[in-house]
């Protein structure tokens, strides 16, 4: 501002025993609102540093207001409070199949119902599995459920498959590193040939690292 | 959530202590028009909505750093709001170019950095005073009511209204005259 030392009479340095009151008259009612504009460009940048794997750059300037995305970042605002529990076995195990690492599942607000399940990594001669157990089915309203494994910060994913009952097990693709995708995330998909996250979590859980201690899950046999 | 929704401050700052997934939205609508409106005198009503934006969204980032026992949200986000308009002055201030210079005229001419960052300091204190003296040095000095017509809008006896007010008054005054 270049004129700012002359239309600041006044230094600051001698506030002059009415300043305040000049100040705060001056200004009159502060508040103003802004225009709805804000708000939905704050939810777009808050979610862009989100998930951004549909290969759309990490924009500053989002087209528009992308609701869809929010519920995955206040998902993912829960999700860090979900208390993990699982740990698994290195030792002790039979010879063909190893729990790596395992998770117990809670439901996202967005879910509407209180829904809890496990999930386990195990090698299976040598292949990595994801196997998920719920206490029962979230709803999936009209469209399908998808298995997800998530960076921390959601900050990246990758899709594991379709879930439709209780029960499932996925192959994990080669090169996957779990430590890095930890979180187990199920969220609620459209029938709208959009191959990416729809931003609904219904359950999510963490996977922690296997490692042999007094809480892990008993051995298998 | 029940609780933050009746719209009591502190209620909503444990929320968003706790992080719950609408919280950002209930801070939003309870202190966004004063951000707004200090960013405005402080860089005009375009950019006001860029540091609006630039506001909450840090704010949000950085919603762990936030100490309730520190003083309150409102507090602490007119000093997000401050930092973020002082960022956004030095990044216009390298900057030369005409385009930004008429940006520039835009801003009510009367404000100058020193006062807008006066005013930001002055509601930044406000804010972590609370009310009723922040109710009662608004009434008097935004609203121009008479000591009198405070106490029986606020009612408050005239006397704790004095009070208050010379008090908060003659910190605000401490506030601007030190520590700069």
């Amino acid at each position: 501002m270049t004129d700012d030392r002359a239309a600041d009479r006044r230094p600051t340095d001698d506030p002059g025993p009415d300043r305040v009151e000049a100040l705060l008259r001056r200004a009159g009612s502060v508040e103003s609102a802004p225009p709805d504009h804000v708000w939905a460009s704050i939810r777009a940048e808050v979610d862009s540093s989100v998930p951004e794997i549909s290969g759309e750059p990490a924009s500053l300037r989002p087209r528009g207001p992308r609701p869809a995305r929010w519920p995955l970042l206040a998902a993912a605002a829960v999700g860090a409070l979900v208390a993990w529990v699982g740990t698994a076995v290195l030792g002790g195990v039979s010879e063909d199949e190893v729990v790596v690492a395992d998770a117990t599942l809670e439901d996202l607000p967005e879910a509407g119902a209180a829904i809890e399940g496990t999930a386990e990594v195990v090698t299976v001669d040598g292949e990595r599995r994801l196997r998920l157990q719920l206490a029962e089915r979230p709803d999936a309203g009209e469209g399908y459920l998808e298995v997800w494994l998530l960076r921390p910060d959601v900050s990246g994913m990758v899709t594991v498959g379709v879930i439709s009952g209780t029960e499932a097990e996925f192959a994990l693709p080669d090169g996957v590193d779990v430590s890095e995708y930890p979180v187990v995330d199920i969220s609620r998909e459209q029938l709208d040939g959009d191959p990416t996250h729809g931003g609904r979590s219904v359950v999510r859980g963490e996977l922690s690292e296997a490692s042999a201690g007094p809480h892990g899950p008993p051995p298998r046999d | 959530m029940t609780e933050a929704a009746s719209g009591d401050d502190h209620a909503i700052a444990l929320a968003w202590v706790d992080g719950e997934h609408d919280v950002l939205e209930q801070v939003y609508r309870r202190w966004a028009g004063l951000v707004h409106g200090l960013a405005r005198r402080a860089v005009g009503p375009d950019e006001a909505d860029d540091v609006t934006q630039a506001v909450f969204v840090s704010a949000w980032k950085g919603r762990t750093t936030y100490d309730p026992e520190l003083g309150p949200l409102g507090a602490w986000l007119v000093g997000i709001t401050r930092r973020t308009i002082a960022d956004h002055l030095r990044v216009r201030q390298r900057q030369t170019a005409p385009a930004t210079l008429a940006a520039q005229t835009r801003v009510d001419d009367a404000w100058s950095q020193a006062d807008s960052a006066d005013l930001l300091t002055i509601y930044e204190e406000l804010e972590r005073i609370g009310d009723p003296q922040r109710r009662i040095i608004l009434l008097a000095y935004v609203e121009d009511l008479t000591q009198r017509e405070i106490a029986e809008r606020l009612d408050l006896p005239l006397g704790t209204v004095k009070t208050h007010t010379n008090r908060t008054l003659a910190r605000l005054r401490t506030l601007l005259g030190g520590a700069r």
